[in-house]
Formats: structure tokens, C-alpha cells, sequence
């Protein structure tokens, strides 16, 4: 028997006789290339094998699917939960509203009114001069054309001031209560002409400022005719506006209706009344505006004429003397919005019948005139569609200040020229305003004014003044 | 009173100068550069997917390249798409754009001032897609329905050249205005009959389905080529600022360049999808989009022939549609030597293929 030691030599020396050392470095060299040929072959079979492993990671399992099976019914769960026991409901699409304003306020004359009696003289003061509630929504939505039928429903709160029962509280007026259907589609893109038609109380298409809703107006204070003429107060009626023509830059979406108009009936006795005679008020307003590119420097460049004509039952001590007397008022607006900049003017002009005296039947009109220019510029991107709107993950907003100039001048008795004539309004006034409203936040904003009021005939009990307001707007 | 009055003002000038100051210009340098994109994310979400621009941006690039320089990077995501970026440039709100055909012609029709650098690459493939219950087998079938498109962005000039493929004109249809997200919701509750989008996370919910599908023509390589439909995007710069800091956009364009460089390399395809989808889309849009075509075309940055050929034929479709007013002339609106410049610093001189006036291998 051979033991191993000698297989192994017997092995060596077959070896060395059958390869000589020329044929070991060919046969290495090949081995050699078979080797890496093979090391070739595995890096291959492991990246597949890698790739399959992660394909197959990749891929759902019946576990993953039931995991998420089982979060899905978690969620659908929850949802319906916190639908039924948390979420508000209506039965059609309802946005809720508001408006609140929280003012400070400090004059450079005492004044005592707007309070029940005993008051003494105050010179500043807290306020909270508005606070509205409201929803608005559709009753109806076309979804092919857009002729919606839409609904809006608002209150608003007011002091009960020198009622003689007055105590801290305070009544929650019916404000805007109205229904609009769109007559002609919505839905057919920027080049559409638009018409509705609003029944029920709502806001006059008068003017500029007149028609702005409480939470889009510019300064703290209402021009003063507009305050005077009640044109800002809510009217029941029914009024259509539209437009026609419209200009569409598609370079940024701009769309500048070449006519705007709006004609319509309303009782004429302001809100929250029945007519208060048989004569019902016409409103009618026109509005041009400049056929240009958004980028030219007469874009939002606007004229417009509005006219509303009533009639209002006037007395005196021996009783009602007249129950159509005139309250007409026309106006003439330019409103000019080039941000930063821009510019309004608004022109009126009125007519208003009163009783010439305190007994007798004699009537006469009170020829009111009245201007109103305001200049603004504003720091920031508050008005820029497009940074506005600019995709965001947090609640950032564009924050800007528009800073503001008002000239205000009202003068009720044009033809007379005098002061508190019973029946006439007051005298003539001139209201200067410097201001500026901060945009801090997306509805939120920090107005503050600085008014010097000018009379034209100062009285004791009536003397120029300078005030100073500050207050913050919401809305929601 | 007049010291009330000096008191107001100063504070005035004071906050303006504080808020007006965000846009303020150093003297060598922008305190900032503002780049306004013409999309926004699902929901208007602040990313988006599907080009060089979401690279740059998800990999913060610029912000990279730039802070150096303590110069900010202002991205703004238009949800209202190129008509958007187009307000923010007349305002002096941005001082580069990225845009697609349409909007950047009307722009330049209504007299903004500015300079088309590179573009961001070639269009991808079209798709018309009708909701899940719809009967209609060809485009024709829709005559008299509702089909929707984003008015004023190039998609208007999508469907205008797809259905003029077709014969048809957009007076066959009522044709009304809706913005990506809002077309596809209506395509999934059946308020609209038509609308060109894409279709695969509807169709993987089983709402919306194609009718049509439009790519371009296969090349030798067997990958689609330019599409009929689809056009290719550009950046631009605004006149002002080019001539005010020539050396801040030779940074920027470097920056992109390289960056279409990245995303060309077939390497970064998976990664790119999957970056893509953080603008809230799914994978499956972009892969399915993405698939058929080789990166180099379509993140091809070069103003080729077929760059300027397709955008002399948007303009000439913009008029004869009636979307401008006034002719645009392309090639003085040009501006190649930035982009020169940054192929041959980076070294990407032969890297991608010019394409002839008719979307051919111009090498």
C-alpha cells in the first residue's frame, strides 16, 4: 500500500514530466483569465441578484396591502366620526363670513354723543365699530355653464346708542339678505360677458366706494356724502349688473371689461323697511374702462357715472307734508389702481327735498355737492395677484403697507350755503386724512388715520377737529 | 399737527423702506435672485416635478452655488401658471422666469422686456383624456361637449394644434377655462368631456381614460422624437437685470446647465422620478411619461433650429388664434452667449444634439 506522502510525490513528478515550466505559464495565464472570467460572472449574478432582492423589497406583500387596508378603515372611521359629532352642516354649500373692527380712537375736541344719557365729555376712546356675521353660498350650481343660483345672508351689530332704554346692549341688524342668479355663464373663461340679477337688500351699485363691502374699503372712515346720502347703506330691491366687451391681456390673465352696468329698482327707504311711499328708486351706473395690456400704464384705468333717483316722505311739526319729496343723487367716478399706486375721485351730486319750516307746508330742495380724491401707494406685494397666490407650505403672506391721502369735501346746502337748516343736513365739510393700512396677515389689517376735520362755519358747539384712529380689521 | 405729521411720515418711510428693501440691489451684486416658475405642486404645494427646474430646486442648487455671495434664492410657484409669472414680472417681482410657449409670447407681445437664455428642454408626449364613462371613441365624437384647458398657458396652444391634427377648431366645442388640478377633478366627476393631461394617476383610479396619446416620431434609436403637440420651455432673464448683473446670470445659467447634465445621464432617471414626486404626483406619471425617451433629448437645454422653429410657429399660431395682438420677432429676443459660455466652461460642447428645424439630428 502507498502511503500518501508517496501518491502526492508520484503525483508531482507525473506532473513535472507531462507540463514542462513553458506549458505551466500558458496553462496559468488561461487559468488565470478563467478566473477573472468567473469573478466577471459573479459581480454579474450578484447585481441581478441585488436587483432582485430590491424589486422584491419593492413590491407590496399581503401583510403591506392588509396594513393598508387596515389604516384606510381607520381613517374612513375617524372621518366619519368627527363628521357626525364636530363638523358644522348645511343643507347647500355655505361659507361663514365675518367682519370685526377693534378701534382706538382720540380727537382733539370733547364729544358726548353716541351714548345714552348722563355722559360727560370724552376725548379718546375704545371702540368696536363693526361686527358682522354672515354665510353665503349657492342654492343652485350649474356645473356645465356656471348660471348659479347663489345666496347670501349677513348680519351686523349696532349699538343701541341714546335709545332711551339703551343699556349695554346691542341689536344684530339684518344687513345683506339677497339672492343672484347668473343669467348669462360663468364658466366660459376670461372672454365671457357677465350678467345677474340680485333680489333682496343688498348694497347700491353707486360709485366707487359706495358698493365696496365694510371689509374692502380703504380708509377707517366712509367718505362723508356717501355717509350723508345713506348710499352705503343696504337697500331691498332688485338690481342687475353685467358687463360686456371685455378686454383680456392672456400675458397675465387680466381682464378689463370694456362696459360695466347695473340697473335696477329698490324701495328707496333704506334697509330693513318696507317703502315708505309709492314711489319706488331707480339706480343706474355706466362704467368704462381702458381697453390696454396689463403691462401698459393704463391698465385699471376706470370712469364711471351712476344716478339714483327717489323720492322719501318729509314733515314737520303739523305732520307729513310731502310724500314724495326728491332724493336724487348723481355721481361721477374715476378709479385709476396701477399698483404701487393708484388713485380714486369720486364726484356727487344732490338733491334732497326738506320742509322750509317748522310748521308751514312749504318744501325745498338742499342742492348737495361733493368731492372725494384719495391717493395711494403701497410698500410690498399685497395686490400682486401672483405673489399672493404663490405656492406656499406655512401661512406666509405678502406683507404690505398701503399708505393713503384723502381729500373729502361735502357740502349738503350748496345753494344756501348754510348751517344746520333744519331739514338742509349740516354745512359744508372738509375731511383730511392721512393714513395707512398694514397687511400683516392674509384677512388681517392694522389701520391707522390721522382726520382734520375743517367746518366752514365753526360754531361753539361745533369746532374744527383733529382725530387719530387706529384699529385692527378681520375678517374670516 | 405738523409734527404729528412729521412723526407719521418718518415712520412711513421707515416701514416702506423696511418692506421695499426685501428687493433693494447691492452694488455688484442682487441682494436676492427671484425666480418665478409657471406650476405649482398638487394643491399648490411649493415643488414641483417633471423638468431641470425641480432638479435644480430639490437639490438646491442655486442656494448652493449662490450662498457664497450671501445672495437669497426667492422661488415662487405660480399655481395661476404662466399668466402668473408673467403679472410678477410686470411688477418688477421677478428677475428670471420659466415658462412654457404661449404665455412667454403674449408676454413679449405686451412689451415685457426680456431675454430667452436656454430652454429647459424638449415636450413630452400628449395625452387627451376623456372621464371613465365616456362613449367616445374619436375626438369628433366630442363635437358640441365641454372640453377644458388652462387659457393663456401653452396647453391652450396644446389643444389648438391637437385638434387642428384632427380638422377641428376649438369653435366645435365649448371650450372653457380651468386650471391642471381643477381639469382633472372635473375629468373624475364628469363635468367636463375632454381635457389634455395626464392620464395615469386617473386612470389608475379608474376615473378618466385616454382617447388619444400623441408622441412624437421614433428615431434610430428607437426613443420618441419631437412631438406635434408639444412644445419645448425656456428660461429667460429680465432686460434689466441681464445688463445689470451679466456675471450673476452666467452663475445662473452655469447652475442649470450642469444640472441638465445630471438629469441627462441615464443614471439619475430613477432618482429623478422619485425627486419628481415630491411635487405630489405620482411615480407612475412620470415614469410612464418619462420611459420612452432618452434624458438627453428631453432635457436638451440648446436653442437649437428646432427651438427657434417651433417658436416662430407658436407666435404664428398665436396670432392666426387671435392669443396676441402684435407680432413677436424670436431671434432678436435671444440671448445664446450665456449658454455658450457654460457648455464650453462645463465642458458640454458636443454633449447634446442640436436638432434641424424639423426636429431632426442636426449632427
Amino acid at each position: 500500500m502507498f502511503t500518501h506522502k508517496t501518491r502526492i510525490a508520484a503525483a508531482a513528478l507525473m506532473g513535472a514530466a507531462l507540463f514542462p515550466p513553458a506549458a505551466w505559464a500558458a496553462n496559468t495565464e488561461e487559468l488565470q483569465k478563467r478566473i477573472e472570467s468567473l469573478q466577471r460572472s459573479i459581480g454579474e449574478l450578484q447585481k441581478q441578484v441585488e436587483t432582485l432582492q430590491q424589486e422584491s423589497n419593492e413590491k407590496a406583500t399581503a401583510n403591506d396591502v392588509e396594513g393598508v387596508r387596515a389604516d384606510l378603515e381607520n381613517y374612513k372611521y375617524d372621518r366619519e366620526r368627527e363628521y357626525e359629532r364636530k363638523n358644522a352642516k348645511s343643507t347647500r354649500d355655505t361659507t361663514v363670513f365675518g367682519t370685526v373692527q377693534v378701534r382706538y380712537s382720540a380727537q382733539s375736541e370733547g364729544a358726548a354723543s353716541g351714548n345714552p344719557a348722563p355722559n360727560g365729555e370724552r376725548y379718546h376712546t375704545f371702540d368696536v365699530p363693526t361686527a358682522i356675521l354672515g354665510v353665503r353660498g349657492n342654492l343652485y350650481k350649474d356645473y356645465v355653464e356656471g348660471r348659479n343660483l347663489e345666496y347670501q345672508l349677513s348680519f351686523a351689530y349696532a349699538k343701541r346708542g341714546t335709545s332711551a332704554h339703551a343699556s349695554n346692549s346691542a341689536d344684530f341688524n339684518l344687513l345683506d339678505a339677497y339672492l343672484r342668479y347668473n343669467l348669462l355663464p360663468t364658466t366660459d373663461g376670461l372672454e365671457g360677458n357677465r350678467l345677474n340679477v340680485t333680489l333682496g337688500q343688498q348694497l347700491l351699485p353707486f360709485g366707487v366706494e359706495a358698493q365696496s363691502t365694510e371689509d374692502l374699503r380703504p380708509t377707517i372712515n366712509l367718505a362723508t356724502a356717501v355717509g350723508q346720502l345713506g348710499l352705503a347703506t343696504r337697500q331691498t330691491g332688485l338690481v342687475f349688473r353685467g358687463d360686456f366687451k371685455p378686454f383680456v391681456d392672456y400675458a397675465a390673465n387680466y381682464r378689463a371689461p370694456l362696459f360695466e352696468y347695473a340697473a335696477g329698482v329698490v324701495n328707496g327707504s333704506y334697509g330693513n323697511k318696507l317703502d315708505n311711499n309709492n314711489g319706488k328708486a331707480t339706480i343706474v351706473r355706466a362704467a368704462f374702462t381702458l381697453p390696454v395690456d396689463y403691462a401698459s400704464v393704463f391698465r385699471e384705468l376706470k370712469f364711471g357715472a351712476s344716478a339714483y333717483n327717489g323720492s322719501r316722505p318729509i314733515s314737520n311739526a303739523a305732520g307729513k307734508i310731502d310724500s314724495k319729496a326728491r332724493q336724487d343723487v348723481y355721481g361721477f367716478d374715476i378709479y385709476y389702481n396701477h399698483a404701487p399706486f393708484g388713485v380714486t375721485y369720486e364726484y356727487y351730486r344732490a338733491r334732497t327735498g326738506y320742509a322750509k319750516s317748522a310748521t308751514g307746508a312749504d318744501t325745498g330742495n338742499a342742492r348737495g355737492v361733493g368731492h372725494t380724491l384719495t391717493l395711494f401707494y403701497t410698500f410690498g406685494d399685497q395686490f400682486f395677484n401672483s405673489v399672493k397666490s404663490a405656492a406656499k407650505f406655512d401661512d406666509s403672506w405678502p406683507q404690505s403697507i398701503q399708505s393713503y391721502y384723502r381729500f373729502d369735501y361735502y357740502n349738503p346746502n350748496k345753494g344756501d350755503d348754510l348751517y344746520n337748516v333744519r331739514g338742509r343736513g349740516f354745512d359744508a365739510l372738509r375731511v383730511h386724512t392721512l393714513g395707512f393700512n398694514w397687511f400683516f396677515a392674509e384677512t388681517t389689517k392694522l389701520q391707522f388715520g390721522v382726520n382734520r376735520y375743517v367746518y366752514d362755519h365753526e360754531t361753539p358747539a361745533r369746532k374744527d377737529y383733529t382725530e387719530v384712529q387706529t384699529q385692527f380689521q378681520y375678517t374670516f | 399737527m405738523k409734527k404729528l405729521l412729521h412723526t407719521f411720515l418718518s415712520a412711513l418711510a421707515a416701514a416702506g423702506l423696511a418692506l421695499g428693501g426685501q428687493t433693494a440691489f447691492a452694488q455688484d451684486k442682487p441682494a436676492e435672485i427671484r425666480l418665478g416658475v409657471s406650476a405649482a405642486g398638487v394643491g399648490g404645494k411649493p415643488k414641483i416635478g417633471g423638468t431641470v427646474v425641480a432638479n435644480v430646486h430639490l437639490r438646491g442648487l442655486l442656494e448652493e452655488e449662490f450662498a457664497k455671495d450671501g445672495i437669497k434664492i426667492v422661488w415662487y410657484f405660480f399655481p395661476g401658471a404662466g399668466p402668473a409669472t408673467n403679472e410678477a414680472f410686470s411688477n418688477h417681482k421677478v428677475d428670471f422666469g420659466f415658462h412654457g410657449d404661449l404665455p412667454l409670447i403674449v408676454g413679449r407681445s405686451t412689451g415685457l422686456k426680456h431675454k430667452i437664455i436656454f430652454s429647459t428642454g424638449k415636450g413630452g408626449p400628449a395625452y387627451f383624456v376623456v372621464p371613465a364613462g365616456s362613449q367616445a371613441k374619436t375626438l369628433a365624437d366630442l363635437k358640441g361637449k365641454t372640453l377644458s384647458t388652462f387659457k393663456g398657458t401653452n396647453g391652450q396652444l396644446f389643444l389648438a394644434r391637437l385638434l387642428r391634427i384632427y380638422g377641428l377648431t376649438e369653435k366645435d366645442f365649448r371650450i372653457i377655462s380651468q386650471d391642471t388640478y381643477a381639469a382633472r377633478t372635473s375629468l373624475a366627476t364628469s363635468d367636463i368631456d375632454g381635457n389634455i393631461t395626464t392620464p395615469w394617476a386617473l386612470e389608475s383610479r379608474g376615473v378618466a381614460k385616454r382617447l388619444l396619446e400623441i408622441y412624437g416620431d421614433k428615431g434610430a434609436d428607437g426613443k420618441y422624437g419631437v412631438n406635434p403637440v408639444t412644445t419645448p420651455t425656456t428660461i429667460w432673464v429680465g432686460e434689466a437685470f441681464e445688463k445689470k448683473y451679466p456675471q450673476i446670470v452666467q452663475r445662473f445659467v452655469n447652475v442649470f446647465i450642469k444640472a441638465a447634465h445630471w438629469s441627462s445621464e441615464e443614471a439619475n432617471r430613477e432618482t429623478q422620478y422619485k425627486l419628481w414626486t415630491q411635487s405630489g404626483n405620482s411615480y407612475v406619471d412620470y415614469k410612464n411619461d418619462w420611459d420612452g425617451y432618452d434624458l438627453k433629448f428631453r432635457h436638451n437645454p440648446l436653442l437649437d433650429e428646432y427651438y427657434v422653429a417651433r417658436t416662430k410657429q407658436a407666435v404664428a399660431e398665436a396670432l392666426e388664434f387671435g392669443l396676441i395682438r402684435k407680432n413677436v420677432t424670436v431671434d432678436d429676443w435671444l440671448e445664446p452667449k450665456y449658454l455658450d459660455t457654460a457648455l464650453k466652461e462645463l465642458g458640454l460642447e458636443n454633449y447634446w444634439t442640436p436638432l434641424d428645424k424639423d426636429g431632426k439630428p442636426a449632427r
